[in-house]
């Protein structure tokens, strides 16, 4: 690791690994489940970068992995430097506040007996000292777009949309300098999404926020991340900036995924299964390696 | 030639809790072809669920159906009493949810083979095969013996379609059959949807809330807003000339994979006043049809 890379990255990864134990009948242990495999990452102050793969692909798992919602097999997780899987439980409490989630479901993500207000009063009483947590808990909800009476409503009267500003308030009502968002828009109709990508993208600007975004809808994420980490199979098989990876993928099954992509546009649309006639789908095969990621062109890497 | 599905003049009202009828479907005209895949995309409430349910009678047995045709493969179906089998099969988004967890595979397959071809035994089993074998299942006398939850999502919706084709069907309504799937397998299924589509020459109605689905798979294109159909055309007027606001505002939310950066038009969520009850049909056209409130109609 260069000098130059220890200043940038918030968060990073090393060889961080999450193995589950398959059980066979009677609870014996049949075999193991690697859902991330030695997986390196850095993740640069201020930037988004997107995780990309198939549902089971492992992105979720290292997204846990790192706020320490998974406790991990083996490698490291820095924040700033600091290891947080060596640290006890106790010394990794400040980290809580600086770390912080938006899921993707926006029905059982909140509890349905709290209103607005109180959602968001909750992280604020729990992970920082303040006397008097109300006057921040209500900025956080004007932030996002809930002002007046509304912020005494249930979940309720809300609809997946505003469920998940409200999502959005808790995260950033503790002023985390990292925010990870899993799935935020899947389970949002299209005019909805195109509200909550535009809120994220303008709350980053505002609070000079990093988000790991993950996502398996390709058109989201080129809309939003400054970087791709392509994950298959629970290791990384490319790594590159948005645009270098969505013009010029190197990885076959990179390929396979973009050329998957509905596309909102009938000619091109054409052209793409024309493209994956000619290539199926197939089991990909990596080096025995799984850290050996090429360096193929500055800042893009791939598994090979 | 005669459309394989024609309907027209649909309305629907589902009372709500309070007994007043809310009009779920209001005059509604569909067709579908030979051949074609007709692609109906909306918003979550726009009907487009309930349309296809009015033609296979699974609306909630409160709800108020009027139409005034309803034609499949050319015989009149608005009036038919039960038991009367209809040459439609139907697809639903989730397919874990349509097979029976408890039951194998093959038990799921030779059931329809049973009721709709008169076959039993070891031909059904057979048959039972050679339709897993023809929607691209590998190993399909394995799969054929196994349960449901030792399959994929995609593997699953490949068994719901083998089901739908052995019931021999005219028509086939896939309602949002992808959704549930990554990418990739999503790909996977919409190409076979196609591919069956030629070979078998069975005429499918899609329904999607995605146009991205919509614009690689389909021939023709219905928009649906608040129950009505606004706009419909071949999937290239639809996607380049769009003549409906609401047509044009859905697809400027949907996130392009060239618009990367930058602010995606937002149109605000289901957006009433873009359909007004005056609204009267204007054919631009042999294929391109839209709802334009009255005042502006030529």
């Amino acid at each position: 690791m260069t000098t130059a890379s220890v200043t940038t990255s918030l968060l990073s990864t090393e060889s961080v690994s999450k193995h589950f134990p398959i059980k066979g009948p009677f609870g014996t242990r049949t075999g193991v489940l690697k859902a991330v495999d030695q997986v390196s990452l850095d993740i640069r102050r201020g930037e988004t970068l997107a995780l990309v793969g198939e549902s089971g692909s492992g992105k979720t798992t290292l997204g846990r992995c790192l706020l320490q919602m998974e406790q991990v097999t083996s490698g490291a997780v820095r924040y700033e430097g600091v290891d947080l899987t060596a640290l006890p439980a106790q010394q990794r409490r400040p980290y809580h506040r600086s770390m912080q989630v938006i899921f993707q479901d926006p029905f059982s993500s909140l509890n349905p007996h709290r209103t607005a207000l109180q959602q968001v009063l909750e992280p604020l009483q729990v992970l920082t000292d303040e006397v008097d947590p109300t006057p921040r808990a209500l900025a956080a909800l004007e932030q996002v777009g809930i002002t007046g009476d509304a912020v005494h409503k249930y979940p309720r009267a809300f609809s997946g949309g505003q469920r998940q500003r409200i999502g959005i308030a808790r995260a950033i009502s503790v002023r985390p300098a990292f925010v990870m968002c899993d799935e935020p828009v899947s389970a949002l109709d299209v005019s909805i999404q195109a509200q909550i990508l535009n809120l994220l993208s303008s709350l980053q600007r505002e609070l000079g926020l990093t988000y790991l975004f993950i996502s398996h809808d390709l058109s989201v994420v080129r809309h939003l991340a400054t970087r791709v980490a392509v994950m298959y199979r629970g290791r990384i098989v490319e790594l590159g900036g948005t645009e270098q990876l969505f013009t010029d993928p190197l990885h076959p099954y990179t390929r396979t995924l973009l050329s998957a992509i509905p596309v909102p546009d009938p000619r091109r649309a054409r052209e793409a299964k024309l493209l994956r006639a000619e290539r199926p789908t197939e089991w990909f095969a990596w080096p025995d390696d799984p850290q050996h990621l090429v360096e193929a062109a500055p800042g893009h890497f791939v598994a090979g | 030639m005669t459309d394989v599905l024609r309907v027209a003049g649909l309305t629907v009202d589902i009372p709500n809790r309070d007994g007043v009828a809310v009009r779920v479907l209001h005059d509604v005209d569909f067709t579908v072809g030979h051949g074609e895949i007709v692609g109906v995309v909306g918003e979550s409430g726009s009907g487009k669920t309930m349309l296809m349910r009015s033609v296979v009678d699974i609306l909630p047995e409160t709800a108020i159906r009027t139409w005034t045709a309803c034609e499949v493969d050319g015989v009149d179906r608005t009036t038919r009493s039960r038991g009367d089998r209809l040459p439609v099969s139907m697809i639903f988004q989730d397919p874990m949810t349509s097979l029976n967890p408890v039951r194998r595979i093959g038990y799921h397959l030779v059931e329809v083979i049973r009721r709709f071809q008169g076959v039993t035994g070891g031909r059904a089993r057979q048959l039972g095969i050679e339709a897993l074998d023809q929607v691209g299942i590998d190993d399909p006398a394995r799969r054929f013996r196994q349960y449901p939850h030792e399959l994929s999502g995609g593997m699953r919706q490949r068994v719901m379609i083998a089901m739908a084709l052995l019931a021999k069907p005219s028509l086939l309504i896939a309602d949002e059959p992808t959704t549930a799937l990554d990418v990739t397998v999503q790909a996977q299924i919409l190409d076979l949807i196609t591919d069956l589509r030629r070979e078998a020459r069975l005429a499918v109605a899609l329904v999607t809330h995605d146009l991205g689905v919509v614009a690689g798979t389909c021939d023709r294109v219905a928009v649906m807003c608040r129950g009505r159909v606004v706009e419909v055309g071949t999937t290239d007027e639809i996607f380049y000339d769009p003549q409906h606001p609401y047509t044009r505002a859905l697809l400027a939310a949907a996130p392009g994979t060239e618009a990367a950066g930058g602010s995606l038009t937002v149109s605000g969520g289901v957006a009433s006043e873009w359909v007004d009850a005056s609204a009267v049909r204007v054919q631009h056209s042999t294929t391109h049809a839209s709802l334009v409130p009255a005042e502006v109609a030529p």
